[in-house]
């Protein structure tokens, strides 16, 4: 039985609907009118234990809705949620002893008190033991070097430290389920880096993980399965080898020539590939589908007829692919 | 600095339809002043009956009554937080960048603000006229200086809010100095028990204050407890008070900026 | 599995007042942080009362009842109605900011934690000026008690009174507040016109008022129940019967603002970020 399960989840929110600047809002208070807005547009969702979900989706494409869905906060216009079997929003208090919530944008730490102050207060009100919390803490320092902050008050720590502190007021109870909503965000490549680490462990410990991230390198260190949402619907579920293997059709090899490269005159020669002009004016990058030549093949052919100061093969990119399914040209 | 007459209309403008756009606004400036008025009304129609006291019977006290309405709703209702809420969140040092002079700026737009508490003012005053029909004016003379001592009212008001919105270069909240503030005010303009009540030396302490022009003084010109002389003496303190207070507000505002720019914002 | 677990809002009473005061401690220890504004908030709380004290002195200086009430008498009945409210801004002050934390979306995390909102909401901030409050509220009592020649015998219902206050109170506001889980807006608005006009009106005795200002007051919104029925009964100005009516306030009050946020939270809409 999965330990999430979301069958046709689907949130609707009332927005005022004013024109902008004074007379629409007189207007507004005169006669108020309100149009719908689906936010989240009947998504089904399975996720079994033990699974590291990463969810994308552009800006306003619904993910935090989603979270704020799976986590009880919102009521569902239509649909179901079950945590565990149970319906989060209903019995609250019993679901909240086995998720973990961190909204990156906001913090849960109590603004004017120290951030030890406040784990003491989840520990309290989780029921964590003495014990755990000791072990819990000293792990989170390993990883996260609370304790650098530990004693600051919440409202002068840095956004590194924040995230850091909000990460463990989100685990302090040893959740099952754990949603990171944009753990990363504004956060440089350091923090990042041990953010990252961080989470592996967590899910290399059997947590259950859904995270929604716009860094893609986030969701290919800590996440197997990727879930694309655009306009509130599901794009594409599945694992990212599948996306990658199914999607990225194409590979592209960078030529730095001698002199300068004649574009035209290169596509003239070798048809099958397609020329692009690099960076460079030397350089030219060309792109050849992956099921009807090999690597190997290509580059023999390359080198042999230019024989190019250097070359570089570029990674497949899921960015790419991402980009497209948001742009609706591929399907699932 | 070049700033303009235009900029201040623009500023007052600006603030004004702000806060008109809401409506919630006036309907709970009305609620709370106008509620407050009849229980004052009820208070001292229970107290005073058919006879007289220190002076005041039930028709003055009705005239009374109303004028404190009107003053109340001027000064509670303008917008005093945006002042402080500009020093707390560290705005002022984008401020102070501009081209224009921060007080005179703040001035222009908490002038829009009372503006805005015309039409809770005017329904307020018009229900009440209805209902209780208070006696007009002593003559006409002291019906126009009354006026004069509202329209005072707008820059003493501001002198006064500026003031102690400055408080909050020393402080982290503007909430306790608002109603330390208001409660003095309250007490010392003769809105919550006129001024005539007072043991002498109670009056003395609160005409040492900018407090009585609030209330005591549009209403003593008003019912004509003092003469054409003493109304225009009055006046002249009340101006004088709006002037001293600028200043005051421009010496402070000017210590308190080193602050800022010291410990950069 | 699912059908071993509690049901949604069983968490011991025990353990939820032991939230409470945890949450409430901490706050107090923060409070030291901006000693400026303790004491800009605490001489507000106490200034506001002294003035209140001064207007009945003043007022009793020229009239010699109101109403067939004495001056020690209102003293009672102003010191009472401050102590309520500056109880409720020192241990339920986090209330006032429902509305804020509806518009900015801060309930979010609330509703993730195995406590109830409503209790992580009210202990989340202290207001300082109810040191004042409190502390000149209780003098005011204390002094209208004794001028007024009530004696020691009736003391445990004077602070059985306080504690029954402070509860309808915060009770009140925070039923008030909660409205603004459908109107949003910064401000309490409704919470603070009903303090605005309690705090005009029921400084004064009931009697003074119209039939239909008596009955909402008692019956629709009990704020009489607050200091005017104690009060009164105290000083013999109606029967001991009615000091019945304070515990049902209180049952009322408090079922009301239960109510009140959880159907506020069923509505709730978080922000758009
Ligand atoms: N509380 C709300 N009220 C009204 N609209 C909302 C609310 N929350 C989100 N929305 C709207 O729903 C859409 C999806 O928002 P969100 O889930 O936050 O997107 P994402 O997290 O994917 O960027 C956006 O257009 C947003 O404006
Ligand atoms: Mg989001």
């Amino acid at each position: 039985m999965p330990i999430l399960e979301a069958q046709a989840l689907t949130k609707t929110f009332r927005r005022p609907d004013k024109d902008s600047g004074f007379k629409g809002a007189v207007r507004h208070l005169m006669q108020r009118k309100y149009k719908n807005y689906t936010a989240v547009d009947g998504i089904d969702l399975s996720i079994e234990a033990g699974e590291s979900v990463a969810y994308v989706g552009p800006n306003g494409a619904g993910k935090s809705t989603t979270v704020k869905l799976l986590t009880g906060i919102l009521r569902p216009s239509e649909g179901t949620v079950r945590v565990m079997g149970r319906d989060p929003h209903v019995e609250r208090i019993a679901n909240a002893h086995d998720i973990g919530v961190l909204f990156g944008q906001r913090t849960q730490l109590w603004w004017d008190l120290p951030v030890e102050e406040s784990l003491k207060l989840l520990k309290h009100m989780y029921g964590v033991s003495d014990a755990d919390y000791k072990r819990r803490i000293e792990r989170f320092d390993e990883l996260l070097d609370l304790n650098e902050f530990m004693p600051a008050l919440a409202r002068t720590l840095s956004l590194g430290q924040r995230m850091r502190a909000d990460l463990a007021c989100a685990l302090i109870h040893d959740p099952k389920m754990v949603y990171l909503d944009e753990p990363t965000i504004g956060l440089d490549i350091s923090v990042k880096d041990r953010l990252r680490a961080f989470l592996r462990e967590l899910v290399n410990d059997g947590t259950t993980l859904l995270l929604t991230s716009h860094d893609l390198a986030d969701i290919e260190e800590v996440c197997e399965r990727i879930v694309v949402i655009d306009k509130g619907a599901v794009a594409y579920d599945g694992s990212i080898e599948r996306l990658k293997a199914h999607y990225i059709t194409t590979k592209a090899v960078n030529l730095y020539l001698e002199g300068a490269a004649n574009v035209p005159e290169l596509a003239e020669k070798f048809p099958d590939y397609e020329w692009t002009a690099g960076e460079a004016p030397s350089e030219v990058v060309v792109t050849y589908e992956s099921n009807r030549f090999t690597t190997a093949e290509v580059l023999g052919s390359l080198t042999a007829q230019l024989s190019p100061r250097d070359l570089s093969l570029s990674e497949p990119s899921i960015e790419d692919v991402i980009r497209r399914l948001y742009a609706g040209e591929l399907t699932k | 600095m070049s700033h303009s007459i235009a900029v201040d209309r623009a500023l007052v403008v600006i603030s004004f339809k702000r806060r008109l756009a809401y409506k919630s606004h006036w309907f709970f400036g009305l609620a709370i002043g106008g509620g407050s008025m009849l229980i004052a009304m009820v208070m001292w129609q229970n107290l005073i009956g058919s006879g007289t006291l220190s002076g005041y019977d039930w028709d003055s006290m009705r005239a009374y009554t109303i004028i404190g309405f009107v003053a109340a709703t001027m000064v509670f209702g303008a917008a005093d937080w945006i002042m402080a809420d500009r020093i707390l969140d560290g705005h002022i040092a984008v401020d102070l960048t501009k081209p224009v002079d921060f007080q005179r700026a703040r001035a222009a737009e908490y002038v829009g603000s009372m503006l805005s508490t015309f039409p809770t003012a005017v329904m307020g005053v018009v229900a009440a006229w209805l209902l209780f029909q208070p006696p007009g004016p002593a003559t006409p003379l002291a019906g126009l200086l009354t006026v004069v001592s509202f329209l005072l009212m707008f820059p003493l008001a501001f002198g006064l809010t500026y003031l102690s919105t400055l408080v909050c270069f020393w402080t982290k909240r503007y909430l306790g100095i608002m109603w330390l503030r208001e409660a003095l005010l309250s007490f010392f303009s003769g809105l919550m028990i006129p001024l005539a009540f007072m043991p002498g030396w109670l009056q003395a302490v609160a005409w040492a204050l900018p407090f009585p022009h609030f209330t005591t003084t549009p209403s003593a010109i008003y019912l004509g407890r003092v003469d054409t002389a003493g109304a225009l003496g009055l006046l002249a303190a009340e101006a004088a008070w709006a002037v001293g207070l600028w200043v005051l507000g421009w010496l402070v505002f000017r210590t308190a900026v080193k602050k800022v720019t010291v410990h950069g914002g | 599995m699912a059908d071993t677990q509690t049901p949604a809002i069983a968490v011991p009473v025990r353990h939820v007042f032991a939230i409470y005061w945890r949450t409430w401690f901490a706050q107090i220890r923060s409070i030291v942080e901006y000693p400026a504004d303790l004491w800009v908030m605490a001489s507000a709380g106490a200034v506001w009362n002294i003035l209140q004290f001064a207007f009945l002195a003043v007022l009793f200086a020229n009239v010699p009842d109101v109403a067939g009430w004495g001056y020690h008498e209102m003293l009672l009945l102003s010191g009472l109605l401050s102590v309520a409210g500056g109880c409720n801004a020192l241990f339920w002050d986090g209330a006032w900011s429902t509305g804020a934390m509806v518009i900015k979306g801060d309930i979010d995390y609330r509703i993730t934690r195995p406590a109830p909102v409503i209790i992580q909401v009210g202990s989340s901030h202290i207001g300082m000026q109810s040191i004042g409050e409190v502390v000149f509220g209780v003098a005011m009592m204390v002094y209208g008690w004794i001028g007024a020649g009530i004696g020691f015998a009736a003391i445990p219902i004077g602070v059985l009174a306080i504690a029954c206050a402070a509860v309808i109170q915060s009770a009140l506001v925070t039923a008030l507040c909660a409205v603004n889980f459908w109107i949003k807006g910064q401000a309490s608005i409704f919470a603070f016109l009903m303090i605005e006009l309690q705090g005009n009106a029921m400084k004064m005795p009931l009697g003074i008022f119209p039939i239909a200002v008596r009955l909402v007051a008692m019956f629709i919104v009990p704020v009489a129940f607050i200091n005017f029925v104690p009060v009164a009964v105290v000083t013999g100005h109606m029967s001991a019967w009615w000091l019945a009516g304070i515990p049902a306030a209180v049952v009322g009050s408090v079922l009301l603002a239960a109510g009140v946020y959880r159907l506020g939270l069923r509505a709730y809409d978080s922000a758009g970020h």
